[in-house]
């Protein structure tokens, strides 16, 4: 997402534009238009008493390119500063064109000071007018008509293209100047704003004007002589030099010469000839002066006094504007501003000073050892009753808790004349293998003279309800890291004694007396592999909401695949690689459910819906063990589960004849469907848990354990009872396969 | 220093795994504050976290390695009573300067040498766990510090707790002041009720902690608003953007018009879906969960309910939509092409008057509309369903972060929405004055938010955050 450039600029500290908040807000919006979630760099507020704006100014800073943006900011405002400044020299320039188009400084005729009048401020008169009447009756037009937005767009256009600030380039830049401007857009000439901007920027525009005409003027009236002179048809003079007069009282109160009344009639231009009445140089000047004076008073005064107005008012609308932080695009850099707690180094030295005296260890005694012991140690009281049924005498020493307990447990051990030959502790699974039970663990097998130790670990159905199956693995390899580190060696099993069965019985008595097998890692066995994949798939089983989409099936023969991991390495011997799949998806999938077709025994292969199954188990094995699947892959796995199917059953229809079920038209219900999906992931269980014994014993072990038609699941308890039944025909098939 | 000294002190002690970090994270809304794992001993230094309460540090939460060997160490200070006139304190203080306290018992060292300089001590208890011998020599010892025990009960929401047999237990010893806060399924008033026990048991910082419960109080609130706000503007974005189906002039046969529309569908879809991943992260912030990685965050908390495609006929279905009527339209892709403009009729008499209305009635923005319908062109809009699975999802996100722990490390089952009739209803109707303001949307650009987008947000969240907390 962010280049080596882009952390660079990063580093750089800078003051963010004014207002404060706009910086945020032109953060915000580059955050907002990634087309990536962009990562937020993990800032804080340098004083979090500050305003809102400041405190977001203050993380916005902090983020990726955010200097780059504050370049653009500023960057778009030069280019309108720039462009105000040409409609300004353009005004001034008007203004003096205007001035020398009214004087007619060609002809020698005297210059009709009214009809003068009249043709420089006349026109910006009545339009001064309009804008003011514009301003207080047109705030709802004004606010739609923007010519902030205008000029925005304008300078945005321009500031994209000649590349103003920041060093990245492409989208990224053009992201930039989009956010900066749309930020900009927002405090400069958002809301109220744009009317008093409008303001400001037509005055100064005629503000520019009249100083342009003024200078023409005084330029015209220096280097020229004007006579000046009025006339008139249908008015009388009286009027005229009250007109005059009137004129008159505001440039002379400010200073300005005016012409009196002998001057004014002076000026009468003579009906019979075209000239003055009578002219003279004083009379001339008081004139001009007046000219002067009325462009002064009249055009460029009010321009300028307005002019600051609107520049005071848009400048202090500006300052008060805050960003609407309750907007979505500031949640991210708002979190940043709120912290609600922070991090504290804390020193903890304790230091040794003395050393407390030990327990004295009581002589050893010669002794006979014999038979086994049981003991629980923070055991709940298990279902099937205390002793638990062993299948063998042994000596019960009891459940331990309490310090109490273990004393007198540890006692009872010392001196005792016989000891067992094996301790058995029996535990929670749920308890954590931490120090205290070490302790216990290790003060009673000292006491009993070091036997060797089996811990029996029950409870695992109920611990299953509060945990995923990860955290069970977890947990017993916690347990084991525990005993390992006792360092005395010991066995590890996991037995629930809430819910015994005929396996988990043999397997108590195997632990207890000794006659299981050494060499067979039982604490890893099948058992516990398919107990984790069938957890597994309860677990997602649980979450379907009807019959299972292709993906979800996918999912639950990765996970089957992902917890036989350990033992097998997850793949399903004789499935196609993902090359061979991506090479000819159809021919890999017809593979792969022949491969697992060769497996099934001939009653399932008989089966249409059994065979079927098989298809589809080889089809998604195969993607379930392809590590990350290539999305056009996923978007194929309709096709390729209906080609497994079909090459399933196809197989099946070739090898034996089965009128029941090739004919069989049932309905495709919900739980039919759920109920395929499930048994195809305990078949790949069964089928990766067994693959390293032989296709001969997979073959029994299937014929016994997959028995009738696919059953129909309809919800997740049903699945559960299923996947359980399947579970103890394994552990039944298993042992079987085993002792013959 | 003096500063550091006369913050309100806490030490969160426990048995190992009882979930101290988690109480740590939750209080603090960090997700990934310290480690959490139900291994042993995962916590084997003290660390420790301030609770601000408008910006200001108000309390000092010391997350404690576990007790362990509670048993064997309480067994080691009942060996190091030298006279009868030995109290707690003063055998704890013996243990921690001695050399089993560095070696065997460092862990519980830790704990309890900041459970002696404590103001409060906060012990953690598995409301699933039995009440075992080990756990009354834990408390046995922490009472020996000196200093006001409060048992927090964790997991108290799990099916398994074992809540009266902690309460009994506890009183025996005589600590009747519990509280019980759950740290997977987040209680606002539980935590409430929490810190009020904490005000009785160390008055001296009362005005710290009603700082804290009404700091807290106030940002739920605002948690609450914003997210309400980002699934308006989600909404309102969303039935403002129009895509354009340009007519080019080489495109006469119908198929290359088809195929344009296809094209302009995509770029629709694509930008939703886009607009909605932004806004469910947004909805993950504003109630302060993580910002590292916000897709896999989304997808872990929602159980990948979220990671369903926003056109999938999946997400459709679990949004409710195909039961009520006016969704039918545009179902499928989430486009219909706008009906307001694209329904009229070239030829239509009502033309030139509509035209006139069409101008004068609304922005300028709505004659451009008109007059590029005129040429042909067609404009692509979400349909009320898409708006409804939005709508659906992202209410869900809000709800299901609202109860959510900051230590829930599992993926929580959002439960199916039943958006009721006359609600959506609403909503859907307050955002029809969206519809013909294209300029609205913030989906693909960026700009000065207008104050009729805002207006109609605010409305549109008032409804809806009657929905996220009901």
């Amino acid at each position: 997402m962010s280049t080596p450039q882009d952390l660079e600029v990063n580093t750089e500290s800078f003051e963010p534009p004014a207002p404060a908040g706009l910086l945020a807000s032109a953060v915000a919006n580059y955050i907002h238009s990634a087309h990536e979630p962009m990562n937020m760099v993990d800032a804080r507020p340098r004083d979090p008493r500050a305003s809102m704006a400041r405190k977001l100014d203050d993380v916005a800073s902090s983020q990726t390119d955010a200097s780059a943006i504050a370049k653009s900011i500023h960057g778009l405002r030069g280019w309108m500063h720039w462009i105000m400044a040409i409609g300004m020299i353009l005004s001034v320039a008007a203004g003096a064109l205007a001035a020398v188009g009214s004087l007619d400084v060609e002809g020698g005729d005297p210059v009709n000071i009214f009809w003068l009048l009249g043709a420089v401020l006349g026109g910006q008169t009545i339009l001064l007018i309009l804008w003011l009447l514009m301003l207080v009756f047109g705030g709802r037009l004004l606010r739609r008509w923007s010519i902030g937005g205008f000029l925005l767009g304008f300078s945005s256009w321009v500031a994209a293209r000649v590349g103003i600030g920041g060093g990245s380039t492409g989208s990224s830049r053009k992201r930039q100047v989009q956010s900066a401007a749309a930020a900009v857009a927002e405090t400069d000439f958002g809301g109220s704003r744009t009317r008093w901007l409008l303001g400001t920027l037509t005055n100064l525009a005629w503000l520019a004007f009249n100083i342009g005409l003024l200078g023409s003027l005084i330029g015209a009236l220096y280097v020229r002589q004007f006579d000046f002179g009025w006339e008139t048809t249908i008015g009388s003079d009286a009027a005229f030099e009250r007109a005059t007069e009137f004129v008159s009282i505001a440039p002379e109160w400010v200073g300005f010469e005016v012409p009196d009344q002998a001057q004014v009639l002076e000026a009468r231009i003579d009906p019979g000839t075209g000239q003055l009445t009578a002219e003279n140089e004083t009379t001339r000047k008081a004139f001009s002066s007046l000219l002067i004076g009325s462009v002064v008073i009249y055009g460029l005064a009010p321009r300028f006094l307005l002019f600051m107005i609107c520049l005071m008012i848009w400048r202090t609308t500006r300052r008060r504007w805050r960003p609407s932080v309750d907007s979505a695009r500031f949640t991210l850099l708002r979190r940043l501003t709120e912290p609600q707690a922070v991090k504290v180094d804390s020193d903890d030295t304790g230091i040794a000073e003395n050393t407390p005296p030990e327990e004295e260890e009581p002589p050893p005694v010669d002794r006979q050892t014999i038979g086994s012991a049981i003991i629980g140690i923070e055991l709940h009281m298990p279902s099937c009753g205390w002793p638990p049924p062993c299948g063998a005498p042994v000596e019960d020493l009891g459940m331990v808790e309490s310090r109490e307990d273990r004393i007198a447990t540890v006692r009872m051990l010392r001196y005792s004349t016989t000891l067992p030959a094996r301790l058995v502790i029996i535990a929670d699974i749920s308890t954590t293998p931490d120090r205290g039970i070490a302790r216990s663990i290790e003060l009673v097998h000292e006491a009993a003279d070091q036997p060797k130790l089996i811990v029996i670990l029950s409870g695992g159905a109920r611990f299953r309800d509060r945990v995923d199956a990860s955290a069970l693995e977890r947990r017993i390899g916690d347990w084991r890291t525990m005993v390992k580190n006792m360092g005395v060696g010991g066995e590890i099993h996991e037995v629930d004694l809430d819910n015994l069965t005929a396996a988990s019985r043999a397997q108590l008595s195997e632990a207890v007396s000794g006659s299981a097998r050494p060499n067979l890692p039982i604490e890893r066995g099948p058992v516990a592999s398919i107990d984790a994949a069938f957890a597994e798939i309860s677990a997602q089983v649980r979450r379907w909401h009807d019959a299972p989409t292709d993906k979800e099936r996918l999912a639950l023969h990765k996970a089957v695949a992902r917890c036989a991991e350990a033992e097998t390495g997850g793949r399903l011997l004789g499935t196609p690689t993902i090359e061979a799949l991506t090479r000819d998806p159809r021919e890999a999938i017809v593979e792969a459910g022949r491969g697992v077709l060769a497996m099934l025994p001939a009653r399932l292969l008989a089966s249409g819906r059994w065979a079927s199954i098989g298809g589809t188990v080889g089809a998604l094995a195969c993607l379930a063990t392809a590590g990350t699947v290539a999305p056009a892959v996923l978007a194929a796995l309709p096709v390729w589960l209906a080609t497994g199917a079909a090459s399933g059953a196809g197989l099946a229809a070739l090898k034996g004849p089965d009128e029941s079920d090739a004919t069989d038209e049932l309905m495709e219900t919900e739980g039919r469907l759920r109920g395929e999906a499930i048994a195809g992931a305990a078949m790949h269980t069964v089928l990766l848990t067994f693959q390293g014994r032989g296709e001969r014993t997979i073959q029994e072990i299937m014929e016994k354990v997959f028995q009738g038609d696919p059953p129909e699941l309809p919800d997740s308890e049903s699945a559960a009872h299923a996947l359980s039944r399947w579970r103890s025909k394994i552990v039944i098939a298993d042992h079987e396969s085993r002792s013959s | 220093m003096s500063e550091k000294e006369d913050i309100f002190q806490i030490a969160v002690v426990g048995h190992t795994n009882a979930g101290k970090t988690s109480l740590m994270r939750t209080l603090s809304r960090d997700a990934g504050f310290g480690e959490v794992s139900p291994s042993p001993a995962t916590t084997r230094e003290v660390t420790s976290i301030a609770l601000l309460a408008d910006g200001i540090p108000r309390a000092d939460f010391r997350d404690t390695p576990g007790l362990e060997d509670s048993i064997g160490l309480l067994e080691l200070v009942d060996r190091l009573r030298t006279d009868r006139r030995d109290d707690g304190p003063s055998l704890i203080e013996r243990f921690l300067g001695s050399l089993e306290a560095a070696d065997r018992y460092s862990q519980e060292a830790k704990a309890l040498r900041q459970a002696r300089i404590a103001d409060l001590v906060l012990y953690v208890i598995d409301a699933r766990d039995r009440v075992l011998p080990r756990h009354l020599d834990e408390l046995e010892l922490l009472t020996r510090c000196g200093r006001p025990v409060l048992p927090v009960m964790n997991f108290v929401s799990d099916d398994t707790n074992r809540n009266e047999e902690w309460r009994d237990a506890l009183a025996r010893l005589g600590l009747h002041a519990t509280a019980s806060f759950d740290t997977v399924i987040f209680d606002a008033d539980d935590e409430r009720r929490l810190f009020e026990s904490m005000r009785v048991l160390a008055d001296d910082h009362a005005e710290a902690i009603d700082a804290l419960i009404e700091d807290r109080k106030r940002r739920r609130r605002r948690s609450i608003d914003r997210a309400a706000n980002a699934i308006a503007e989600l909404l309102v974005d969303s039935a403002a953007y129009v895509v354009v189906v340009a007519p080019s002039d080489e495109a006469k046969d119908d198929d290359e018009i088809r195929y344009q529309q296809l094209e302009a569908e995509d770029s629709l879809q694509a930008a939703l879906r886009k607009h909605e991943r932004f806004a469910h992260r947004t909805i993950l912030a504003d109630f302060e969960f993580t910002d590292e990685d916000p897709e896999a965050a989304l997808l872990e908390c929602t159980e990948g309910r979220l990671g369903i495609d926003l056109f999938s006929k999946e997400a459709l279905k679990y949004s409710g939509v195909g039961a009520t009527a006016g969704a039918a339209g545009g179902a499928a892709t989430g486009a219909v092409i706008d009906l307001a403009l694209g329904g009229m009729s070239l030829g239509a008499a009502a033309g030139i008057g509509a035209i006139v209305g069409g101008l004068l009635g609304s922005t300028a923005g709505q004659g451009r509309r008109l007059y590029r319908r005129l040429r042909g062109g067609d404009e692509l809009r979400a349909g009320d369903g898409t708006l409804q699975v939005l709508l659906a999802r992202s209410l869900d996100l809000a709800r299901a972060l609202c109860s959510r722990g900051h230590a829930d490390t599992r993926s929580i089952a959002i439960h199916e929405v039943v958006l009721k009739d006359d609600f959506l209803k609403t909503v859907l109707e307050t955002l029809r004055s969206a519809r013909s303001h294209p300029s609205w949307s913030r989906v693909d650009r960026v700009g000065p938010d207008s104050q009729g987008r805002t207006a109609l947000i605010k409305r549109l969240a008032r409804t809806i955050r009657s929905r996220i907390v009901d």
